[in-house]
């Protein structure tokens, strides 16, 4: 007779006796990310490799707190990275909608951008100082006056040469006419008529020469103005030079090994001489002031402090905040910007180093996945809107000289996404390159539950909690295990386990306690689970109440017990139902309902093909199965899937063909193949525990017992009730190889091979099986017989009736 | 006929009639020819009548040299601007003189309309000095526009303002049209060797319009333009003789003053 479980083999222990310490505090902390050797080489050889296309995806589930795992190791390595530039803006004297770039060592941004703003407070004060100094102004006048003087000499060197001739110079509405003089006047024009004709023709001749010379000294005007202003402008740039010139050597010798700044400061130098007016002129076009803010450097990445290579998180990686974004400011109704608005993004500040991404934060914002797809491709990060990108809009801005990139992408995300990207992006493996797959679990042997021990040190300290004893350990070792439903594994899931920790912290204050020992540990867990139990209680009470019927005593025929396991977010509990067989005589046909009614799905209609294709072979191996049978959940609504119920399914048809009566304090979970054997199935310890509530809530425990896969022992971490229960024999677990096993424990009956000619012992549950399907089959090797004879009556003649109602 | 006896001053103010002290303005005078400087030389005189319950005279004088001076077979126009030579006939100069006449007219009773102003049109025929300082007295006041000055060689009312600023029996105002009446102080220079009466020889009439006084230390015709560069609210007063000085240093100064320069005898 099989026996049932050990209470040692339904909890494995976690043996304090291994430890070599008395409390955490004494253990050194380690890299969380020993455990994940996988994930740390994948992430040490991604960070080694610069070239481009390996960027990381880091898999894992968020119970991993991959942003603080890879946060510190991106940490480690960026401190031995060296610290990269700063980056600024600067205006674009050619093309202002283009600001340029300009790369500078680190600090020297900080530097450069105090310096120019000390130039252009120097400026501001010296320049207006030599447009009003006496030299300038006496300059100035001198040449105005010089050149008023050529002007008005072009005209009054006419005026003489014809007064010399006796030729009048006068002004008109629109400008000037020569006319004869008589004396200081003009001559009348009959007084001219008079004249000699000679003397007439000669002032005729005077006049038309005097005409061009005076067209002449008219169209020299433009000319002389023109003069003027080239030497204003000449004096203006020396007088310019005499005031920048200093400063501005100054600096160019301080930063004589910067190109860029070296080309800026000689663009300083020229827009000055060029804006000259702009000094002068309080209502010039340019103003002063906008001509000095051109000078001005946007810093836009300040490395001044940085110790080694940045690594930056964005935790809401939008467009804007990935490359950057353009302000504007309002200014008479009108938005304006310029370069000194630019923002840097997570980019720009990331660049040389790492920038972490959570990549559902990436897919979910809009065009951020395509912006940083394209920002890596090309390698340079432009700063422009989404709208500008797309198109959208086309009003006048910014496109700042993009800026060369070299930063290394860090994606955290769900291995689901890591596959439907490479499923459905064909850049995204060119892009990413390296995948870090963290481990879900680890195994528990005693170099890592020691390894655990100071994982949980690593973490208490971290956190700055109590230390943890040695039971404290143990506790949080056996629920790690629990967590990872299995004896020989621990769960690698660094935010459940911290969260454990902090709760038991907790109740260790509550305590007054200065260390978490076991009791707090499962005081933690026991008020997770109470806060997590109103569904679970809910659920079980329909059973108590009997509103779901559920048998845990007694013998039904057809009627047994399986186990299913409720899933809603974190938790999941387990709970007991009801299924039921019929059988009678028929086509060798199992129905199963649930499939017909659509409740059921695809793999649980698969095990009931796989369960009758093995009830045929196995109970009528060398004849027709002539069994029309059903099988159905009672009371299942939700529908049912899953393979687990196959056992169960098999003792139910079993009981129902044989018309033995199965026991129900017994509750069943196990799937089957074609020949009996009983497969491993998930969620064993929640439907132990649940049928284990269940049973209790009903009144005291006489012996219920579950039947699982032996396969699933390993698996077994069930909670102190249920093990006390197993230890004082309330409660047992069996577990099975095959479904026989199952059969005998719950019928009673022994189970019996068939000999030779194919017959099972006198007595045993397969020879009852055998029986009654031969009657069945004969039964409908009846049925078929009557029905031929009565057709071949109809066919043969009409004498011949009485044989067809003897086969009814 | 003297144009101003009718008007004398009422009261017989003491002093009048002697130069910088007391004057009253009896007659607001403004030289028209129809250009947008005198025009607006117009606008600042219905002003200050307005101001002054003065009467306003505008006079148009239409030049009979020129009009013969298209008589002579050779007569051409020079532009003063293009120097494009264009051909004088007398018959346009004469149908262009009555065509400023009306517009003249016009912008009289427009600059007037709506204002209790005494006001007349004078047009007289002959030289357009003489004919307005035959016609100015003591106590007038003689608006003049400015862009004569600063526009370009030989414009009439550039050399007209400038004789007339010079030798015109009463007070001239030079306005800059493309100015607004701003008020401000009323400056005046420091007279070398002469002090704290500065002040009292600006004429009461027109120290009124302005808010306060102001002394300005100017040595020089390029002192004070320097002076004078960033202001455009007030005016400037300027006595005759040192006009005259000022204009030897400088020809071109009054053109480039950003303020009103009135000038007294």
């Amino acid at each position: 007779m099989l026996e049932p479980l050990d209470v040692s083999q339904v909890y494995r222990r976690c043996d304090i006796a291994s430890f070599t310490f008395e409390i955490t505090s004494e253990l050194e902390s380690l890299d969380l990310l020993s455990g994940h050797e996988r994930a740390r080489d994948a992430l040490s050889f991604g960070t080694a490799m610069r070239s481009d296309g390996f960027n990381l995806f880091v898999l894992g589930t968020p119970g991993h707190d991959r942003e603080s795992l890879v946060g510190r190791f991106l940490a480690e390595q960026a401190q031995r990275g060296p610290a990269p530039g700063d980056w600024c803006y600067r205006y674009n004297f050619e093309d202002p909608s283009v600001p340029l770039a300009l790369s500078l060592p680190a600090g020297m941004g900080r530097a450069l951008r105090e310096d120019l703003d000390g130039l252009i407070e120097e400026l501001r004060s010296a320049i207006p100082a030599v447009f009003e100094s006496e030299e300038y102004q006496n300059r100035l006048h001198e040449l105005k006056q010089a050149m008023s003087e050529r002007q008005r000499d072009a005209v009054e060197a006419v005026r003489r040469e014809a007064r010399e001739h006796g030729i009048l110079l006068l002004s008109t509405p629109n400008g000037f006419t020569f006319a004869p003089a008589d004396g200081d006047k003009m001559m009348a024009p009959e007084a001219f008529e008079k004249l000699p004709p000679e003397e007439r023709e000669r002032i005729e001749h005077k006049v038309e020469e005097l005409q061009r010379t005076l067209t002449q000294a008219i169209r020299q005007m433009p000319r002389l103005a023109k003069q003027l202003r080239q030497q204003a402008n000449d004096l203006n740039a020396e007088m310019l030079e005499s005031a920048i010139g200093t400063p501005l050597d100054e600096l160019k010798q301080r930063y004589a090994e910067q190109q860029g700044v070296i080309t800026h400061l000689d663009a300083i130098r020229e827009a000055i001489l060029f804006n000259a007016d702009s000094f002068i002129d309080e209502d010039a076009d340019i103003p002063a002031e906008a001509v000095f803010s051109r000078f001005q450097i946007n810093l836009l990445v300040d490395n001044a402090e940085a110790q080694g290579a940045p690594v930056v998180h964005q935790d809401l990686p939008t467009h804007q905040h990935l490359v950057g974004r353009i302000e504007h400011q309002v200014h008479n109704g009108t938005l304006i910007t310029d370069f000194l608005l630019i923002r840097p993004g997570a980019l720009h500040r990331a660049n040389g180093g790492y920038l972490v991404l959570d990549v559902r934060g990436v897919l979910t914002q809009p065009g951020a996945w395509e912006t940083l797809k394209r920002v890596l491709r090309a390698g340079e990060i432009r700063t422009e809107s989404l709208e500008q990108a797309y198109g959208l809009i086309s009003t006048v801005t910014l496109e700042p000289q993009p800026i060369p990139l070299d930063v290394k992408i860090v994606l955290l995300g769900d291995r689901l996404l890591y596959y439907l990207l490479c499923e459905h992006d064909p850049e995204f493996l060119e892009l990413f390159k390296v995948q870090a797959d963290l481990e879900d679990e680890l195994d528990r042997d005693p170099e890592h539950e020691a390894f655990y021990a100071r994982m949980v040190a690593t973490l208490a300290r971290t956190a700055a909690l109590r230390p943890l004893d040695r039971e404290g350990v143990a506790a949080v070792i056996e629920r790690a295990s629990r967590l990872a439903d299995d004896q020989r594994k621990l769960s690698a899931r660094h935010r459940d386990l911290q969260d454990l920790l902090l709760e038991a912290d907790h109740w260790a204050g509550q305590e007054d306690a200065r260390v978490i020992g076991r009791a707090q540990v499962e005081r933690a867990v026991a008020q997770q689970l109470w806060r997590a139990g109103r569904l679970r209680e809910r659920s079980h009470e329909l059973f108590t109440r009997g509103t779901l019927m559920v048998a845990t005593e007694g013998r039904r025929v057809g009627q047994v017990n399986g186990l299913s396991v409720m899933q809603l977010g974190e938790t999941a509990f387990g709970q007991p139902s009801r299924i039921t067989a019929t059988a009678r005589p028929g086509e060798g046909r199992v129905v199963d309902i649930e499939r017909e009614a659509r409740t059921g799905g695809r793999i649980h209609a698969k095990a009931v093909m796989i369960l009758s294709r093995y009830l045929a072979s196995r109970y009528a191996a060398l004849e027709p199965l002539s069994l029309s049978a059903s099988l159905a959940f009672e009371q299942s609504y939700g529908g049912v899937e899953g393979d687990s119920a196959s056992v169960a399914e098999v003792c139910a048809l079993v009981s129902a063909i044989s018309g033995v009566g199965l026991d129900q304090a017994f509750a069943v979970t196990g799937s089957i193949d074609q020949h009996g054997r009983v497969q491993a199935v998930g969620g064993v310890n929640e439907k132990i525990e649940g049928f284990f509530d269940v049973c209790r809530s009903r009144g005291e425990l006489s012996g219920q017992a579950v039947i699982l896969p032996r396969t699933n022992v390993e698996h077994l971490m069930l909670k102190g009730e249920v093990r006390e229960a197993i230890e004082q024999g309330r409660f047992r677990v069996f577990a099975i190889a095959r479904v026989d096993e199952a059969l005998t424990l719950l019928t009673g009956l022994p189970s019996g091979e068939a000999d030779s000619d194919g017959r099972f012992p006198e007595g045993s549950l397969e020879a009852r099986v055998a029986a009654r399907l031969a009657q069945f089959r004969e039964a409908v090797k009846q049925a078929r017989q009557a029905k031929r004879g009565l057709a071949d009556g109809e066919t043969a003649g009409e004498g011949d009736g009485e044989d067809g109602d003897d086969a009814t | 006929m003297q144009p101003d006896e009718a008007e004398r001053p009422l009261g017989d103010a003491p002093g009048a009639g002697s130069a910088g002290r007391d004057v009253r303005v009896v007659r607001v005078l403004t030289l028209l020819d129809a250009s947008r400087h005198s025009l607006a030389a117009l606008a600042a005189a219905v002003d200050l009548a307005a101001a002054r319950h003065a009467e306003l005279v505008a006079l148009f004088v239409e030049d009979q040299e020129l009009v013969s001076s298209a008589g002579f077979p050779f007569a051409r126009e020079i532009g003063a601007v293009s120097g494009r030579v264009r051909r004088l006939s007398r018959d346009d100069l004469v149908a262009g003189q009555a065509r400023q006449a009306r517009r003249v007219t016009e912008a009289l009773e427009a600059a007037v309309a709506g204002r209790e102003l005494r006001h007349e049109l004078r047009v007289t025929h002959g030289r357009i000095v003489s004919e307005a300082q035959a016609l100015a007295g003591p106590g007038d006041v003689l608006m003049l526009g400015k862009a004569g000055f600063s526009g370009h060689w030989g414009v009439r009312l550039g050399s007209t303002s400038r004789a007339l600023m010079l030798e015109a029996p009463c007070t001239v105002i030079i306005w800059d049209e493309r100015l607004p009446l701003a008020r401000g102080p009323l400056r005046t220079l420091a007279e070398p060797g002469v002090q704290a009466h500065a002040p009292t020889e600006i004429p009461e009439g027109l120290a009124r319009l302005f808010e306060g006084e102001e002394v300005l230390e100017a040595s020089d015709a390029r002192d004070l333009e320097h002076r004078l560069r960033r202001e455009s609210r007030g005016a400037l007063l300027l006595h005759r003789p040192r006009l005259a000085r000022l204009a030897e240093q400088d020809p071109d100064l009054l053109a480039r003053l950003p303020i009103p320069v009135i000038v007294v005898p």
